[in-house]
């Protein structure tokens, strides 16, 4: 071959790749990592799943397993990948959601994130409790009490220290609710932060990544290659003709750019 | 085509790393010093490939591009595609680190498989060797899947299922793809010929 095609070789080749590049441009689009986020609210927990980049998960099979392996909840997902279940009990709680065919993701939801009072059927069970003793309804209006009465078997402090507890319950609760009716946007915020797809950054990251491992491999292999580079070249490679020197300017035209000068 | 964590049993993942592992070995070991720029080449674009969304139904399915990687460079593409699914795993969150070996053999094996399905036939004419190459680019695609069913039959669903609902979903790719094979080895013949199987280094 000629020096010219071969040079010719090199753009096409360096065309191709570009075309290759342009072709993979990515675009806009869903599948394949299924990301899941679930949060508590209440006594509900909230779960999200999504493809990578969008789309929820249609249908997916979602399974609530205890750390035992128990299966407390199954169910599936609705068009937008969504899915709420009530909380069975106070435990870590791992929702996987499946696509089939080999596409699953989960998310685990901690203990600490349910609050005491989920885990239980019947929130007002502590109010009940207390009300033998003094309805909680009426207690959180008057702190300090005025005529406690006769009251067999408890002492005033007795009594106060029953009512404080219970109002300090009631309280955390209310709190509870009100922060969980609070957090939930955010919540749903960070689930669809935490969904994202890769980014820019993530795609030149592993181009850059396998360059340098080319460089890594070349330095390898050339350093395997020394010893064999001294015997004299075969015939694999194809060589052109020597590529005369290009000639310089010619002294002439140079000095007569001098004087126009 | 990726199997997410968790899916797999332990036999299976162990499989997959062994076959994984000796074809890198074999793919390492063939990988001569000029081909190393091109194997790299490859894997980048096998990596950044599998963004490309092909929308199918309610779902979509991405491109693969094994069928060109394996074509051009037989055995080195088990570490090209493995270093790309490293690079995915880590990068993109598809697939995962346990079942890196099985992904590899998944998308790897039939690329080597249809690279000597087919390889022999490039350097002949151009209706035999771009129909050779769409049959390589496709036929890559739905070996692939066939892969998927058997790595997923001992664990959960039934194969002809499994297989039959990938191969399905990725028809448009193989089609794609066969096109794309078809496409480029028609370049690289007018250009480099020495790139493809078959010729001459």
């Amino acid at each position: 071959m000629q020096i010219i095609p071969k040079f010719i070789c090199h753009r096409a080749a360096a065309r191709f790749l570009i075309i290759i590049a342009v072709m993979l441009t990515p675009l806009p689009a869903n599948a394949h990592r299924i990301t899941v986020f679930a949060w508590v609210e209440g006594s509900t927990a909230h779960v999200e799943s999504k493809f990578s980049a969008g789309k929820g998960v249609n249908e997916g099979k979602v399974t609530v397993t205890a750390p035992d392996g128990t299966i407390l909840v199954t169910g599936k997902t609705d068009k937008s990948g969504a899915f709420s279940f009530e909380i069975p009990r106070r435990t870590e709680l791992t929702v996987t959601v499946s696509a089939g065919l080999g596409h699953q993701g989960e998310w685990t939801i901690r203990p600490e994130e349910i609050s005491e009072t989920d885990g239980t059927a019947d929130p007002t069970a502590i109010i009940e409790r207390s009300e033998p003793l003094l309805p909680a309804t009426s207690a959180s209006e008057e702190i300090p009490m005025p005529e406690p009465g006769p009251s067999p078997g408890l002492s005033r402090t007795e009594i106060r220290q029953i009512i404080e507890a219970a109002m300090e319950r009631e309280w955390e609760r209310r709190l509870e609710g009100k922060l969980d009716e609070k957090l939930a946007p955010l919540m749903r915020f960070l689930a669809q932060q935490e969904m994202k797809g890769p980014t820019v950054q993530d795609i030149f990251a592993g181009i850059g990544y396998i360059f340098g491992l080319v460089g890594v491999a070349a330095y390898v292999a050339s350093r395997r290659r020394k010893p064999a580079q001294e015997r004299p070249e075969g015939p694999k490679g194809h060589k052109g003709p020597e590529v005369p020197e290009v000639p310089e300017v010619p002294e002439g035209l140079k000095e007569e750019e001098e004087f126009g000068a | 085509m990726h199997i997410a964590e968790g899916v797999l049993s332990g036999p299976v993942i162990a499989a997959g790393m062994a076959v994984a592992g000796a074809g890198t070995a074999i793919g390492l070991k063939q990988l001569d010093f000029d081909r190393i720029a091109q194997t790299g080449i490859l894997s980048a674009s096998f990596f950044v490939a599998s963004l490309v969304h092909v929308p199918v139904g309610p779902s979509s399915v991405h491109l693969i591009l094994n069928g060109i990687v394996g074509l051009m460079l037989g055995w080195a593409a088990f570490p090209a595609i493995l270093v790309a699914l490293v690079l995915q795993g880590i990068l993109f969150g598809f697939g995962g680190i346990t079942t890196l070996g099985v992904n590899t053999v998944i998308m790897a094996g039939p690329a080597v498989i249809c690279h000597y399905l087919f390889g022999f036939m490039i350097p002949k004419k151009p209706p035999i060797s771009l129909t050779a190459a769409f049959g390589c680019g496709a036929l890559s695609v739905f070996f692939a899947a066939i892969f998927v069913g058997l790595a997923l039959v001992f664990t959960q669903e039934s194969f002809i299922e499994v297989s039959g609902a990938v191969v399905a979903a990725n028809l448009p790719v193989m089609i794609i793809e066969g096109i794309i094979t078809a496409f480029c080895v028609a370049f690289l013949k007018k250009v480099q010929p020495s790139l493809l199987p078959g010729y001459p280094g």
